[in-house]
């Protein structure tokens, strides 16, 4: 019995489901992209299928964070500010660097997303730094009170000094976000203001054009802080 | 985002090599620092990734390590194997075409005569894009389940963003080996080199793409490390042999599934066109 011929048959219609899948969902794409995604996802479907997952799972997510609205605090009033001053001067350009626009138009509304993701990670750290046992001299009495042999009360005095330092590196973490986050917004709001006075006192377009990258390249610092700044110390870093 | 050892809060053993020496530590910092100048590649387009995997793979690990970049970055990758298997299989065409015939492999394994005008040279092209890349497609689960037999709980998505940027490695590796290849056998068979010999080079010529995955391997290796690097030292050099066993047990899966694959396809599109 020849069983090639049905297996490839299957295999090639689960991957134009795929490809239409994922032609479906790829409207933030450029032609090209969205054309090299569907010829590879009929022969390679395994490949993105856990991309159209996890996107499905993403865009469930990210409804569920839009509908929560964010607390007011000074972080959400900054990002307001701005991402209101950035509306304004953009829209203001009257087709002055229609080019850039156009090509930048995915990463400057990446930057609003970027910004509110990134105030949401500190409001995280802050909930979770605001914990008790998250206090640097708090929670360190959990396992105090039994009869501990030397060497294991060393290691147990060990662990709970690195724990302090754990929790020290996660408030740095903390507070680097949070300048950063305030640094990429007092940037934006300059490069607005530039935008501004560029348009005013007759610059070329290509000046403008030029500042609009550079808002959009803003959220590439923002995504620069990763966990890899501060890595966690462990018993044996602390000897 | 980070790996997580799923058995790591059952292990209390000590490790020695967890606790670096300050000196060593210091070298270790030092070396780190070199290596982590920043390359200006731009990662938007797929030259910039190619420029990015190229000047700076720390770089390419850490952006690979983001997923919400994962969409981009998946197709990129698996464009950049792609184009680089279309140049080799071209230039194994150009190859095979212009060897004498009783230079053609033969003699341990029959492979279909090449020639421009029949389907074993679409079938050459065809057999390397689409079994190299399909072998993994195969391997996906095996490696998954790999992953979580190591104790590094990766998502499916994280496995195939790891996998894809290796193949995008070995094959800008293979795309930079191929012209020294190509020169060396052009010159055979101008100088009229030995039958026999060109057969052997013609036969190592077809497995190139088996020698430029030991840097796919080995940015596999760094890859899964650097997803356990957020662990603490004394844990992560306990599951040390067991992220080399899963770096190890990817490769010899791929390695096993991937000749199997282009031969068939291979011998299969040149009977059949």
């Amino acid at each position: 019995m020849n069983i090639i011929g049905p297996t490839v048959l299957i295999y090639l219609l689960i991957g134009m489901g795929v490809a239409v899948a994922f032609y479906v969902s790829a409207s933030g794409r450029t032609p090209l992209q969205r054309g090299f995604g569907v010829a590879t996802a009929v022969p390679f479907w395994p490949l993105y299928i856990p991309l159209l997952l996890t996107r499905g799972m993403e865009s469930q997510a990210a409804q569920s964070l839009r509908t929560a609205p964010a607390p007011a605090d000074e972080m959400t009033t900054a990002i307001n500010q701005v991402d209101a001053e950035l509306e304004a001067a953009l829209g203001s350009l009257d087709g002055w660097a229609e080019d850039v626009l156009a090509r930048e138009k995915d990463r400057i509304h990446e930057l609003r997303s970027a910004w509110t993701a990134q105030s949401e990670r500190i409001r995280d750290m802050d909930r979770l730094l605001a914990l008790p046992e998250y206090q640097i001299n708090g929670g360190g009495q959990a396992v105090a009170g039994a009869e501990l042999s030397p060497a294991a009360a060393e290691r147990l005095q060990r662990s709970q000094q690195v724990r302090r330092q754990n929790i020290e590196r996660l408030r740095r973490v903390r507070q680097r976000a949070f300048e950063d986050l305030m640094g990429t917004l007092a940037w934006v709001r300059e490069l607005v203001s530039m935008i501004h006075l560029a348009k005013f006192t007759g610059a070329p377009a290509s000046r403008a054009e030029e500042l609009v990258a550079q808002i959009a390249a803003a959220v590439e610092g923002l995504s620069e802080l990763t966990w890899q700044d501060e890595s966690p110390a462990g018993v044996g870093d602390s000897t | 985002m980070n790996a997580k050892l799923i058995a790591d809060v059952y292990d209390t053993g000590s490790c020695p090599a967890a606790a670096p020496s300050a000196g060593e530590r210091e070298e270790a910092l030092s070396a780190e620092a070199v290596d982590h100048i920043p390359a200006e590649a731009d990662d938007q387009s797929t030259l910039g990734l190619v420029e990015l995997l190229l000047k700076d793979p720390k770089g390419a690990d850490r952006l690979n390590r983001q997923e919400e970049r994962q969409g981009l970055l998946i197709p990129r990758f698996l464009a950049i194997a792609l184009c680089s298997y279309v140049l080799f299989s071209v230039a194994m065409i150009v190859i095979l075409s212009a060897a004498a015939p009783e230079a053609q492999p033969h003699r341990f394994l029959f492979i279909p005569r090449v020639q421009w005008s029949n389907g074993a040279a679409f079938g050459l092209v065809a057999a390397y894009n689409f079994g190299l890349v399909a072998a993994t497609c195969l391997c996906l689960p095996s490696f998954y389940f790999f992953a979580l037999l190591a104790g590094v709980r990766m998502s499916m998505l994280q496995v195939v963003g790891q996998v894809l940027r290796c193949k995008a490695s070995s094959a800008l590796v293979l795309v930079g080996i191929l012209p020294i290849y190509v020169a060396a056998v052009l010159g055979m068979v101008v100088f009229r080199a030995p039958a026999s010999l060109q057969e052997i080079v013609l036969y190592l010529g077809l497995l190139l793409p088996f020698i430029a995955g030991l840097e796919g391997v080995r940015s596999i290796y760094r890859g899964v490390m650097g997803m356990a690097e957020t662990l603490p030292a004394e844990r992560r050099c306990r599951r040390e042999c067991f992220l080399r066993r899963l770096t190890f047990s990817w490769a010899a899966v791929y390695t096993v599934v991937s000749p199997v694959l282009i031969y068939r396809v291979w011998e299969f599109l040149a009977g059949a066109l």
